[in-house]
């Protein structure tokens, strides 16, 4: 695979003058400015390399480059081949690759012949592959790093079984360095670090220590959506909702009809919202309204089950119709800060839930809850529905959902101690501490489990005394504990040294005075805030440069659940059995099969795709109404389903950009114009052949992130494609040319924009490749819907009204006509999306060699170099044996010596 | 002489009783037999006569001890039986109402509550009614309710949306209407006439 060339769908176009490609010309004066660098080394004969070095030179590059203004601002004079220094030895990798791609010299110039470009790209390689040695012989390529933020949880979570523990929004936020966080460049530790993680250590095992004797009673508690601490209960009074009894409208709280409720304190203690009545709501949740079952406000960090019942229905001016169809109502957690009062609080998505048509579903999800985290619950599906007009909610109609009832039951343990606990402390008994039996021993303070909220009616069991583990024989009970924790924490055996030095931690801290308890988790405290937890600590196989098989387990298991080995995994790299291929092959498979995986899926997603960065633009409500957050959450779940499914399915990467199926709820196959899918789970949904719905590339939270909100552009959305799916990360932007900032007026459009654009000579040659991608998903708006013309707020003609909910009114106007229609730089045209995206299929290895070394970028911890080109030309090859799938290509790097060297 | 002084006597002793009578009468309480004691108090929060059932319920359910023997929506007032060495022990007679007027607050979410009954005869409170519009709620004639009582020189009021009409008995010359329509405005309540007489 030496000269492989991996050619991508945009070489520059022949139609292109000369004069436009004059920056790209940058690359061969370098690559040949390098020859001579060669020249001067002593691996290779000077003689020759002189001679191709002034025929080429000569031949295509003196002409533009050389004098008082070469092109691109370059001569051949100034090139440095000093490639210790990391940006020429880039920019000598870019070179590298434009004449690999066949980009340059430009196809409108004389060519050297294959044999010269043959030799050409030798000798850089070999050049360049010097300095990368020389580089490595001296420093460790995947250098020690520590945990991210999300390996940092996951680990604490799977460690103590706390599934559910929240701490990395705890934590300073981590760089970010080739695209991901998990490089030891963008993983710096400073004191603030360090005190935060003290801190989490110990909220930690404030958490996992048991301080009862009994388990908290595991109680049901029944919510009403009306419960009057959340928000639903003063818009009912308004007639937002309704209060519906027997699927009619409660008679003790008649529907307003122009009137409405008086005194929201009078109805809560005349029990208007306790009486058994169901809550239906007009309205979702939105900057002012937030329905909270605050009634219920989590005590006992554990598992909890959720049982609601909904359902929905068509209100017409006080009847109870049938609804439309399914309705969608979303159940959230929401972490209730200060002292809980007003909305807005933190919350993350539950799970959303169907909501039929008269007929009642009843739903049960289980799911961890923290101490001050509630339920929240939006009607997902709805728009605001305009009920407190003339004649208030009686005048109007439109659908409503219905929330019989939430049960919260909990807290539930598997055992007592829990788990938690019993990682700590294996089966010492837990007994009351009094005093006078130890006069010497400061027993351990604990913060008992209360309610901390006002607004939560549920409250904590009452304890008397304080408990604690107690211990016979401390020492070797330190001993025996420490001796089971510490490897499991550290991820790999652990020295008989070490062992004794946190027992002579914990003997220390019982000499002066504390009880076993409190010594014990001194030495957790300090192992938890250890280099050995924090870091990734990578050792090699005796007289060889593979890490050893925990190591190897712990990069296995840190890839594909983002958190640490689980016992198997240990088990199997304690006996070397990973060393078998084909033990490690059954392996990959077991850890891709289980729900650990997707936390890779997630923040592997979340960083090449930018997934996490979904929600930092905000929707222009104007041009785009019918957004709301159920549809931001879909296109979410779609990308995640997705990826899930190519690794399921083991679909190559073709599927990147063309795909038969789509992972789609109700919500986006709306948004997407396909029928027949109803309710709030993601499925696969196979695609007629001339829609372009399915992969990334036409993805509604692609789409969103490339775009600002308000306007697509197709300078960035094109980079994206280029960056993030064919790996070809356009130059920056040069610093005196002003941006192009879109017209929202509807006066021109960014393609007229973007010719002027490029009538500009530095601009042209980035953008004769960027481009093309751009233009041809302009075809989708900034939320990701598929459209003939822009949208105006400005000049324009009336718009139709389409699939956007009668309830939302519309103020934006039709612009100008989209041109989705392009040519790449080497002249092939396309007419649609449809067209694009065969093209793009047709690059399907420069997908795949993308995909790898993304993927392989983010599973060694380290940038993949130049010099692992190679590796990862055989990582392809070793997948292609297969059937070249995302399940085969994951394998594949798992399983090379790549992924088992530093 | 001594007839004189007999009789004078009985009639001393009759005046005593009949004083004890008035006493126990207005200042609601009276001694029974065997410990049983009636007390009888102002009851607010009968601000339509179906609130008599609920009272009774609320009793019934949560307050049995205290034996509510009757409810008079004329006059506002509760009557109740009951043995205070149970049902408050401890508890010295000048706070039997006090000690009730919590309970009954606790076991009706303060919807309801006792006080020392009403001076004025209830035929020297004027009569005013006040039109209001509204949903045929409970809760929302409670708020009219509740308003309309709070207000200087009302001592007995009633509220009904279905009947579209506050009624407020006030003491002549302590009650400003004005002032009292503009609270209800304020609160949410529609006013569509002026008040009658």
């Amino acid at each position: 695979m030496l000269f492989s060339k991996r050619h991508s769908i945009f070489p520059l176009s022949k139609s292109l003058s000369i004069r436009r490609f004059v920056s790209s010309l940058f690359g061969i004066v370098i690559a040949f400015g390098l020859i001579h660098a060669i020249a001067s080394a002593s691996c290779f004969g000077q003689e020759k390399l002189q001679e191709i070095d002034r025929a080429h030179i000569q031949t295509y590059c003196v002409e533009c480059h050389s004098g008082d203004a070469p092109d691109g601002g370059l001569s051949l004079d100034s090139i440095s081949d000093a490639l210790e220094d990391q940006d020429q030895f880039r920019k000598w990798t870019q070179i590298y690759d434009r004449i690999d791609r066949v980009e340059m010299p430009p196809k409108d110039s004389k060519q050297p012949s294959e044999q010269e470009r043959a030799e050409l790209l030798s000798q850089i390689k070999q050049r360049l592959l010097q300095a990368e040695a020389k580089r490595w012989s001296s420093e460790s390529r995947t250098r020690l790093r520590r945990l991210t933020r999300a390996e940092y949880e996951n680990t604490m979570r799977d460690l103590f079984q706390l599934p559910g523990i929240h701490l990395q929004n705890e934590l300073p936020p981590d760089g970010s360095a080739h695209g991901f966080d998990k490089n030891a460049e963008a993983l710096d530790i400073s004191h603030v670090n360090m005190a935060k993680y003290v801190e989490a250590a110990d909220k930690v095992l404030d958490i996992a220590i048991a301080v009862q004797p009994q388990q908290p009673a595991t109680k049901v508690q029944r919510i009403s959506l009306a419960n009057p601490p959340g928000f639903v209960a003063h818009v009912l009074m308004h007639g937002d909702g309704v209060l519906l009894k027997n699927k009619q409208v409660d008679p003790e709280f008649p529907a307003p009809d122009g009137h409405v409720h008086i005194d929201q304190g009078a109805h809560e203690r005349m029990g208007s919202f306790h009486n058994g009545a169901s809550v239906g709501l007009f309205r979702h949740e939105d900057e002012s309204f937030h329905p909270y079952f605050n009634e219920f406000v989590a005590i006992y960090p554990a598992r909890y089950k959720l049982r609601t019942s909904l359902w929905s229905f068509q209100w017409d001016k006080g009847k109870i119709l049938p609804s439309r169809g399914t309705e969608v109502a979303r159940l959230s957690i929401v972490q209730l800060t200060g002292d809980g009062r007003g909305g807005g609080h933190p919350s993350s998505m539950l799970v959303y839930l169907d909501a039929p048509s008269l007929q009642e579903q009843a739903h049960e999800v289980e799911t961890w809850l923290n101490p001050r985290e509630t339920i929240g619950f939006n009607a997902a599906s709805l728009v605001t529905g305009h009920t407190r007009g003339e004649g208030g909610v009686m005048n109007f109609t439109g659908p409503g959902i219905v929330c019989d009832y939430l049960d919260v039951e909990g807290p539930f343990y598997d055992c007592w101690p829990p788990q938690s606990h019993r990682v700590l402390f294996g089966d010492l008994p837990l007994v009351e501490f009094k005093q006078e039996e130890h006069p010497n021993v400061r027993p351990p303070k604990h913060n008992p489990f209360r309610q901390q909220l006002f607004m939560g009616k549920n409250q904590a069991d009452p304890v008397s005394g304080v408990w604690t583990v107690q211990s016979e024989q401390p020492t070797r009970d330190a001993e025996n504990l420490l001796r089971k924790f510490l490897p499991r924490a550290f991820r790999r055996p652990v020295s008989e040294e070490k062992i004794q030095a946190y027992v002579a931690q914990v003997k220390f801290r019982l000499e002066q005075g504390d009880c076993f308890e409190v010594a014990m988790r001194w030495a957790y405290r300090l192992a938890l805030c250890s280099p050995d937890f924090l870091y990734h600590v990578e050792t090699f196989k005796p007289n060889t440069k593979q890490i050893d098989d925990h190591s190897l387990a712990n990069r296995l298991s840190y890839f594909l659940w983002n958190s640490l080995p689980d016992e198997t995994l240990i088990e199997k790299a304690a006996s070397g059995s990973l060393s078998d291929r084909a033990e490690l092959s059954r392996e990959i498979e077991r850890m891709l099969n289980d729900p650990r995986s997707n936390r890779f899926v997630e923040d592997f997603l979340g960083q090449w795709l930018k997934l996490r960065a979904i929600g930092m633009n905000d929707v222009d409500r104007n041009l785009y109404p019918e957004f709301n957050v159920f549809l931001q959450d879909s296109m979410i779940l779609e990308t995640k389903a997705y990826f899930r499914e190519m690794i399921s399915k083991n679909l190559p990467a073709s599927y990147l950009v063309k795909s038969d199926f789509a992972m789609l709820n109700e919500k986006l196959a709306v948004h997407y114009g396909i029928d027949g899918v109803v309710g709030a789970t993601v499925r696969r949904v196979d695609l007629p052949p001339e829609s372009p719905r399915g992969p990334f590339l036409t993805q509604a939270a692609i789409l969103k992130i490339t775009a600002n909100g308000t306007t697509t552009s197709p300078v960035p959305r094109g980079a994206f494609v280029m960056d993030r799916l064919f790996g070809q990360p356009p130059e920056p932007p040069p610093a005196n040319v002003a941006a192009v900032e879109p017209d929202v007026r509807g006066a021109t459009t960014i393609r007229e924009q973007l010719a002027k654009h490029r009538n500009n000579i530095v601009c042209a040659s980035c953008h004769s490749k960027i481009d093309p991608p751009g233009f041809a998903l302009e075809a989708f708006d900034v939320i990701g819907g598929q459209r003939d013309r822009y949208r105006s707020i400005g000049e324009g003609e009336p718009a139709p009204r389409g699939k956007i909910d009668p309830l939302i009114g519309i103020g934006f106007k039709l612009g100008p006509q989209v041109d989705s229609t392009g040519e790449t730089p080497d002249g092939r045209k396309f007419a649609s999306i449809q067209e694009f995206q065969q093209l793009c299929a047709a690059d399907e290895d420069r997908l795949s060699w993308n995909l790898a070394k993304r993927l392989a970028t983010y599973s060694i911890g380290r940038e993949v170099s130049f010099s692992d080109r190679d590796a990862l030309d055989e990582i392809l090859e070793e997948a292609k044996k297969e059937k070249a799938g995302l399940r085969d290509l994951i394998h594949s790097i798992a399983e090379h010596e790549l992924f088992r060297t530093k | 002489m001594m007839n004189f002084l007999q009789t004078e006597k009985r009639i001393a002793q009759l005046l005593v009783v009949a004083a004890l009578w008035l006493s126990a009468w207005n200042d609601t309480r009276a001694v029974a037999v065997e410990g049983v004691i009636e007390l009888r108090v102002q009851l607010r929060g009968l601000f339509a006569k179906d609130r008599i059932d609920d009272f009774q319920k609320l009793c019934d359910d949560k307050l049995s001890k205290y034996g509510l023997a009757e409810v008079d929506y004329d006059q506002a007032e509760a009557l109740f039986r009951f043995d205070p060495s149970k049902a408050m022990p401890g508890v010295g007679e000048k706070d039997f109402i006090a000690v009730l007027d919590n309970e009954v607050r606790n076991a009706t979410r303060h919807t309801f509550s006792v006080r020392e009954r009403r001076v004025i005869p209830i035929d020297q409170l004027e009569r005013i009614e006040i039109q209001i519009e509204g949903l045929d709620c409970k809760a929302c004639s409670l708020a009219v309710y509740e308003l309309l009582i709070s207000c200087p020189g009302v001592e007995l009021a009633y509220a009904s949306f279905k009947e579209q009409k506050g009624v407020a008995l006030v003491e002549r010359g302590k009650f400003d209407l004005a002032a009292t329509k503009k609270l209800l405005s304020e609160r949410g309540v529609r006013l569509p006439s002026e008040a009658k007489k």
